[in-house]
């Protein structure tokens, strides 16, 4: 008996240590963001001072932030639908069809993963100004859109490898063409899987920065953590500000995972583990 | 077979019997061919992006290595050949970034690691008091850019006005006798190095506990509680079973990780620039600050090559690692 007391007060203090890494930082911030920014330069520093106050959400939200917020979400809707648009039928056509070159393909994609980040800016860029998609949304939304893809194919192919092969043979028999299966027998089943791809690919765009502030430099066209990046540079003392801004820009991924956080790790969880 | 091999929408089961029973020769020629190469049409498009936004750039890349690139030189496309790469790996500053570059992205990587596992490993009960609240908020360093992270943090270890570094300092250092006043992180370049690191795994250790999480879900709860009747304590478990079966996931996400901190310098640069004296330069600050400052390309594109290269090497490592697992499992 005891020694299942101890191993559960074992485990409760490692979450608690972890969670006062996660929590701590995120609650010293809101309250850095409704502080007097002239008491966050006093020795020693305070936790909490009195009297709180607004004037910084009122500069973060002077600086743009709204206007950034609302691009941001558009442009994280549009690549998360164009991304499902693209990677679910090809999950389907790597997990059921056996065709020419089909691992090659498969291989291909899941390597091109290697290539996100740094090494693709400068051609990126150089393209994107060719295309005449420069500070445009449409060639941000194309370059999530790539960027995201061989993790969204890699995780659903998974998935849909995950589900039993009958399933899909069967729709055959009974008359489906391959999109009939696809859409009308596979499609629902796999819902969990699709809609945590939905939150990484949705995730993964909230938080880029290096695209979003190489590409869409007019101060209409700014995405929320470009915004943010920049009130650095617009005061003197700005800590409140930057701290206002962080709390607003954490609101909708915070939405989001609430809303999803029961399926998202089952939906993961018949993906994740093939490897 | 009773494959129609339609890949038509528009024609639906009805049309595909009837054509079935009057199968020609050259209808059975196309069948044949649709079931050979059917499937490309529903992985085309996603080929054809891959191909041409990320593969194409690396092509780009290699192709301007070659070149001049400089633009205050007088003819920016002169072929010159491997002549950045001998420039670069000839320059002891540059190797050192190389060594660097995988030192501070392999400790945040494992910082990450361990930090999501073990969480992971201690929420994976029904019984732990507020999981939900917890796995909530760990959305919040995730949905964060390298930029706000690097900022935050910035804040939180200020060496005059950060809170936790003041705390650490007076209640932790102190007492320990390991410093005399607070911490002057920005001055050193260990302090440095694990500052931007630990920053760094604060940000991507969200998604290994995510991950780690749904592989738990695949570890047969049967041969827990089997091991737990047969009297195995909760570190044997861990060791010889759970571990063993949320390995593969944990190097796929370890090889994902490490992909993803080696390629972002966002945190690196609000937090130190690369500094004290290039003691947290990194490969793809040096490339950013080559396309930004926008006189260097042929170069910018030479160390986007080399690192790509590093990177394909450090995947192809942990493929092996997990292709070798899984034969011997």
């Amino acid at each position: 008996m005891s020694a299942a007391r101890a191993r559960r007060l074992a485990r409760a203090g490692v979450a608690l240590i972890l969670a006062i890494g996660v929590i701590f930082p995120a609650l010293y911030v809101a309250l850095i963001a409704i502080r007097d920014p002239d008491d966050s330069l006093v020795t020693p520093p305070k936790l909490f001072t009195l009297p709180i106050t607004f004037t910084n959400f009122q500069q973060a939200f002077d600086a743009g932030l709204a206007r950034a917020m609302g691009n941001t979400v558009g442009v994280a809707v549009a690549s998360t639908v164009i991304v499902l648009l693209i990677a679910v039928p090809a999950a389907y056509g790597f997990a059921f069809l056996k065709f020419r070159m089909r691992g090659f393909l498969l291989g291909m994609i899941i390597v091109s993963q290697t290539f996100v980040g740094i090494s693709i800016v400068l051609p990126i860029l150089t393209s994107i100004e060719h295309l005449g998609l420069y500070d445009t949304y449409a060639g941000l939304v194309l370059v999530y859109v790539a960027t995201t893809l061989p993790f969204s194919i890699w995780l659903l192919t998974s998935y849909f490898q995950s589900l039993p092969p009958e399933l899909e043979s069967a729709a055959r028999v009974d008359g489906c063409n391959r999109w009939q299966a696809l859409r009308i027998v596979l499609l629902p089943i796999a819902l969990p899987g699709i809609g945590a791809v939905a939150v990484f690919v949705a995730i993964a765009v909230w938080s880029e920065f290096t695209f979003a502030s190489l590409l869409m430099t007019s101060q209409d066209h700014r995405l929320a953590n470009v915004a943010l990046a920049s009130l650095a540079g617009q005061y003197k003392n700005n800590l409140g500000s930057i701290a206002a801004g962080t709390v607003v820009v954490m609101i909708p991924p915070i939405l989001l995972f609430m809303a999803v956080r029961r399926f998202f790790v089952s939906g993961l969880a018949a993906g994740a583990v093939k490897g | 077979m009773t494959s129609s091999s339609s890949t038509n929408p528009a024609i639906g089961p009805a049309g595909a019997s009837r054509r079935l029973r009057a199968e020609s020769a050259p209808a059975r020629a196309a069948k044949r061919w649709l079931q050979r190469y059917g499937g490309i049409g529903f992985v085309g498009p996603a080929v054809v992006i891959v191909v041409i936004v990320l593969l194409g750039p690396i092509a780009d890349d290699i192709r301007r290595s070659l070149h001049s690139g400089s633009l205050i030189s007088s003819n920016p496309n002169r072929y010159v050949g491997t002549q950045h790469y001998s420039d670069l790996l000839g320059d002891p500053a540059f190797r050192s970034t190389i060594v660097r570059t995988l030192l501070i992205t392999g400790l945040t990587t494992l910082i990450a690691m361990l930090a999501g596992v073990a969480w992971a490993v201690a929420l994976d009960r029904d019984d732990v008091p507020a999981r939900g609240f917890m796995q909530t908020l760990i959305i919040v360093p995730w949905a964060l850019s390298g930029v706000v992270a690097g900022r935050i943090w910035s804040i939180l270890i200020d060496p005059n006005f950060g809170y936790v570094n003041w705390q650490v300092s007076q209640h932790v250092l102190h007492p320990l006798g390991l410093s005399q006043g607070r911490v002057i992180w920005p001055s050193s370049g260990l302090d440095s190095t694990l500052a931007v690191s630990l920053t760094a795994s604060w940000r991507v250790f969200p998604v290994v506990y995510v991950m780690v999480l749904a592989a738990l879900q695949s570890v047969p709860r049967e041969l827990i509680e089997a091991a737990t009747v047969d009297g195995a304590g909760f570190a044997q478990r861990l060791r010889h079973i759970v571990l063993p079966a949320i390995m593969p996931a944990v190097l796929v996400v370890a090889a994902l990780v490490f992909i993803s901190t080696a390629n972002d310098f966002s945190t690196i640069l609000v937090m130190t620039g690369g500094g004290p004296v290039d003691a947290t330069r990194v490969l793809p600050l040096d490339a950013y600050r080559s396309i930004t400052d926008g006189l260097a390309f042929g170069e910018a594109a030479t160390i986007s090559v080399i690192t790509a290269a590093m990177l394909a090497i450090v995947g192809a490592i942990f493929l092996v690692a997990l292709r070798r697992r899984e034969r011997a499992a």
